[in-house]
C-alpha cells in the first residue's frame, strides 16, 4: 500500500474509534444500573417489574458530604411482557437500562405459583442478562424484597446476594442461578428448585433479610416447600455440600447432643433398573470434624464413643435422604434432587421407554442410601477438663 | 506461473487453525434442528471425517501438483479455464470473508455494542483487514502464529478457571434420538470448514510438507471442539443450546476469586482471529486473481473485495445473514462440495489429460 494512504489510515482508525464516545446516554452515570429485578404479575395478564437500581452519583461521591439520596433506588413499572415492563423504566428515569451487573432475579409468590415460563424467556435472549445471575422466590410478592432498604449506603441487592452465597458453609442454604433454573424448568426428568427469601422489617423502619425456605416446583409452578432437613437433603443429594456446613446429631447411647461439622463430602449416584423398576443407590461418604459435643457429665471422647458417633451420623443421613427424597416422591410427584437426569443419562432406554409416563413412576422409585462417616478431628473441650 | 513469498508449515498450521476456530467459537444453533447436547461429541468425529473426505482433491493436487494452486493448474489445461478457476474462488473467497463479518457483526451487536450501531465496527475491522492483506502471507502468517499463542493462553485460562462448574448432571444420554442427528450435525460442522478451500491456494505457497500438518490440524481441531463442548455442556447443559453464541455463554461461567467477567478475554481473542481470517481471505482472492488478470492490480482486488463486503454488509446485511442462517443443509453442502470436491476435480482431471497428452505427443 503506499506509504500517504498508510500514513492517513491511523488518523482515520483513529476518528472512528474516538467517536464511539460520542453517545453521551451510554456513559455511565446515564445508566440505569439495575441490582436487582421483581417480577410479579397483575391484573389482566400485565406485569409488575421492580428494579433495585444504583444511585450512579451517592456510589461515585460516597463521601461527598451533600445529599445525594440512598446508594440504592427503586423503581416499579408495568408493561404486558417483562421488557416492555423496564424498557417504560426510561419514563420515570430517562436513563438506559444496563443489566449486566444484575445480581439477583426475583419472582412473586403468587406469580411462582402461577407459573414462571412466560418470563423466563426475556433473561434467556437478552444477552445483557448474565447466566449465572442468581434467582429467588419472593415470600411475598417480589416488589416487597426488591424495593426493601437495608439503610442508606448498603446495596441490599448485594446483602441478598452474600445469603445465597453463604450456601459454601451452610447445609440449610442453597441458592439457584439462572442457567440451571432454565435447565431444571426445560427437563422432563427434573424439577425446579428456586429459594425463598424474606424481607422483614427490623427495628427502626430498615428491612432485614433471611432465607425462609427452598420452592419446589412442577414445571414451571412452585408447588411446595422444603424446610432445613429437606434442604440439606438437596443439597446433598445435587452434590454442592462444600467444606464447613454442620448438622447436628443425638448420640443415644451417651445422650449427648452433638454438632458435626463438614470437612469433605463426596456423593456417588448410581441410577440401577430392578424389577423394571428405577432404583439410586447413593453412597455419601462424609469427613467431618466434632465441632461441640454438650455432654451431661464431663468424659474423655473413647473409641467406643467416637464408633456411636459415626453410628448415629450415618444413620441421620441415611434417614433425611430416605425420608426427604420418599416424601418429594410419593407426596408431590417431584425430583427437585435432579435424580432422573442422572438416569436418564445411564439408563436412557429404560428412560426413553417411560418418558411419558416418569412422573407416575416416582412414587416407586427406591432410594438406598448408604452413608459412612469418618470423624476427623475430635479437637478439645469440656470433656477433658 | 510467477515466484511468492512462502510460509512455514506451523505457520500454515496456525493460520488455518485460528480461522477455523472462530468459526468454532461463532458457532450457533439459530436455524438448526434441537439434538441432545451429548450428541455434539459424537458430531465432531463424523465432522472430522467427513472434512477428510472433503479434503480428497487437495490431498491429491499435493501429490500430483504440489507446487501449484489451482490456478497454476487449470493454466496446464487452459488459461481461459484458469481465469474462470479464479474468479469462481475469489468469489467463495469473498463470501466466506462475509459470512465472517455477518456472524462477527451478529456478535457485536448482540453481545458487546447491543445498544449501539455496530457499523462502524465492521467499517474498522474492513479497513484494518484490508490493510492487512496488502503485507502478504508472511504478515499473515507471523500474526497468526502470535494470536494463536493469545488464542491458546485465553483459551486455557477461561477452562481452568470455569472447571469448578463442570457437572455431569448437565450431560444428556448419546443418541438419545438416533445417529441421523450427530451425523447431520457434523456435515453441517463439515460444511464451515473453509479452511479445505483455503489450502488448494495456500498449498503451493508453504514451504516443508503441508499435508503432514494438516492432518495434524484436522486432529488438533477435533480436540479442541472436543474440549470446548466438553466445557459449555458440562458447564451450562441444555441452556447453552437456548443461547445464541453458547461457547461464549461458557466463557461467562468463567472467574477465579474476586476477578470475575473473563467473557471479555474470548470476545477479544474473538476479534483478533475474525480480522486475520477476513485478512487471509482478502489476500487469498487477490493472489489468484492477479495471476489470471492484470497482476499490478493486486491492492486494487484487495480494496474492491473489503468495498464488495462492506457494502453487501451494510446495504442487506440483515438480508444475507437470514440467507445464511435459513438455507438448508442439503444447500449448504451443495455448495460447499462444488468448491472441494466439483471444481477441483475437474480442474485436476482436465490438466492431468492435458499433461499426459503433452507426454504422449514429446514422447
Amino acid at each position: 500500500m503506499k506509504k500517504p494512504l498508510k500514513l492517513l489510515l491511523l488518523p482515520i482508525l483513529l476518528v472512528f474509534l474516538f467517536s464511539s464516545c460520542s453517545y453521551s446516554t451510554h456513559e455511565l452515570k446515564n445508566r440505569l444500573i439495575i441490582q436487582a429485578i421483581g417480577v410479579d404479575t397483575i391484573e389482566n395478564g400485565r406485569v409488575q417489574v421492580t428494579l433495585q437500581t444504583l444511585n450512579t452519583e451517592m456510589a461515585g461521591n460516597p463521601n461527598s458530604g451533600a445529599d445525594l439520596g440512598n446508594v440504592i433506588n427503586s423503581l416499579t413499572t408495568e408493561g404486558s411482557t417483562v421488557a416492555e415492563a423496564i424498557s417504560n423504566a426510561a419514563k420515570q428515569v430517562g436513563k438506559l437500562p444496563m443489566l449486566s451487573q444484575n445480581r439477583l432475579i426475583v419472582f412473586g409468590r403468587d406469580t411462582a405459583k402461577a407459573g414462571i415460563q412466560p418470563y423466563l424467556d426475556y433473561f434467556v435472549r437478552d444477552a445483557q442478562n448474565r447466566a449465572t445471575v442468581y434467582v429467588a422466590v419472593s415470600d411475598t410478592s417480589a416488589k416487597d424484597l426488591v424495593s426493601a432498604e437495608l439503610g442508606e449506603s448498603v446495596v441490599a441487592a448485594s446483602s441478598l446476594e452474600d445469603i445465597l452465597q453463604a450456601m459454601q458453609f451452610n447445609l440449610n442454604i442453597v441458592n439457584q442461578e439462572l442457567y440451571m433454573l432454565v435447565n431444571q424448568v426445560e427437563t422432563d426428568a427434573a424439577d425446579a428448585y428456586m429459594p425463598v427469601l424474606k424481607a422483614e422489617q427490623g427495628e427502626g423502619g430498615e428491612s432485614k433479610f433471611k432465607l425462609q425456605s427452598v420452592a419446589v416446583f412442577d414445571e414451571d409452578k412452585m408447588l411446595y416447600e422444603l424446610q432445613d432437613e429437606g434442604v440439606i437433603a438437596l443439597q446433598i443429594l445435587t452434590n454442592q455440600v462444600e467444606s464447613g456446613g454442620a448438622f447436628s446429631i443425638y448420640n443415644t447411647k451417651y445422650q449427648s447432643n452433638m454438632t458435626l461439622q463438614i470437612e469433605k463430602c463426596r456423593v456417588r449416584i448410581r441410577p440401577l433398573v430392578e424389577n423394571d423398576q428405577p432404583v439410586f443407590d447413593v453412597r455419601i461418604r462424609i469427613n467431618a470434624d466434632i465441632a461441640e459435643n454438650q455432654t451431661e457429665q464431663p468424659f474423655s471422647v473413647t473409641e467406643d464413643y467416637l464408633n456411636e458417633t459415626k453410628k448415629s451420623a450415618e444413620a441421620y443421613i441415611n434417614n433425611l435422604i430416605t425420608e426427604n427424597t420418599k416424601q418429594s416422591f410419593t407426596k408431590f410427584q417431584t425430583d427437585p434432587f435432579c435424580l432422573g437426569m442422572r438416569f436418564k443419562r445411564k439408563q436412557a432406554k429404560f428412560y426413553k421407554t417411560h418418558i411419558e409416563n416418569w412422573k407416575e413412576m416416582l412414587p416407586n422409585v427406591k432410594v438406598r442410601v448408604h452413608t459412612e462417616v469418618e470423624i476427623e478431628r475430635v479437637g478439645n473441650g469440656v470433656e477433658n477438663i | 506461473m510467477n515466484k511468492t513469498s512462502k510460509i512455514s508449515v506451523w505457520q500454515l498450521f496456525s493460520v488455518i487453525l485460528l480461522s477455523r476456530l472462530l468459526t468454532l467459537l461463532t458457532y450457533t444453533t439459530f436455524g438448526l434442528e434441537r439434538m441432545h447436547n451429548a450428541d455434539f461429541f459424537a458430531s465432531v468425529l463424523f465432522c472430522t471425517t467427513f472434512v477428510a473426505l472433503f479434503s480428497i482433491m487437495v490431498f491429491i493436487q499435493s501429490k500430483l501438483f504440489p507446487e501449484k494452486d489451482m490456478t497454476d493448474i487449470a493454466y496446464i489445461a487452459s488459461p481461459l479455464l484458469s481465469k474462470g478457476v479464479s474468479v469462481c474462488y475469489a468469489f467463495y473467497f469473498i463470501f466466506a470473508a462475509l459470512t465472517t463479518l455477518v456472524r462477527l457483526e451478529l456478535f457485536v451487536s448482540s453481545i458487546v455494542f447491543p445498544d449501539t450501531d455496530s457499523t462502524l465496527f465492521a467499517v474498522i475491522c474492513i479497513i484494518a483487514a484490508c490493510y492487512a492483506a496488502t503485507l502478504g502471507i508472511e504478515g499473515i502468517g507471523r500474526a497468526s502464529v502470535l494470536s494463536l499463542a493469545i488464542f491458546n493462553a485465553a483459551f486455557l485460562f477461561i477452562v481452568l478457571t470455569m472447571a469448578d462448574k463442570i457437572d455431569f448432571v448437565n450431560f444428556s444420554p448419546i443418541f438419545f434420538d438416533g445417529i441421523t442427528p450427530s451425523l447431520k450435525a457434523g456435515l453441517n460442522s463439515a460444511t464451515r470448514t473453509v479452511e479445505v478451500v483455503m489450502l488448494t491456494a495456500l498449498l503451493p505457497k508453504t514451504k516443508g510438507k503441508p499435508m503432514r500438518i494438516y492432518t495434524t490440524w484436522l486432529l488438533v481441531f477435533a480436540v479442541y471442539k472436543l474440549i470446548l463442548f466438553f466445557c459449555t455442556f458440562g458447564g451450562l447443559g441444555d441452556y447453552a443450546l437456548t443461547q445464541l453464541f453458547p461457547v461464549y455463554a461458557m466463557s461467562v461461567l468463567s472467574e477465579v476469586g474476586v476477578f470475575r467477567r473473563f467473557d471479555v478475554l474470548l470476545t477479544g481473542v474473538w476479534i483478533l482471529s475474525a480480522f486475520i481470517k477476513i485478512s487471509l481471505l482478502f489476500y487469498l482472492q487477490a493472489e489468484l486473481l492477479q495471476k489470471s488478470f492484470k497482476k499490478s492490480w493486486r491492492t486494487g482486488y484487495i480494496l474492491i473485495a473489503g468495498a464488495l463486503v462492506l457494502i453487501v454488509q451494510i446495504g442487506m446485511g440483515g438480508t444475507f445473514a437470514d440467507y445464511f442462517f435459513s438455507t438448508t443443509l442439503l444447500t449448504r453442502t451443495l455448495f460447499y462440495a462444488a468448491f472441494t470436491l466439483v471444481l477441483p476435480g475437474v480442474v485436476l482431471l482436465a490438466a492431468y489429460r492435458k499433461g499426459k497428452k503433452r507426454h504422449e505427443k514429446t514422447a
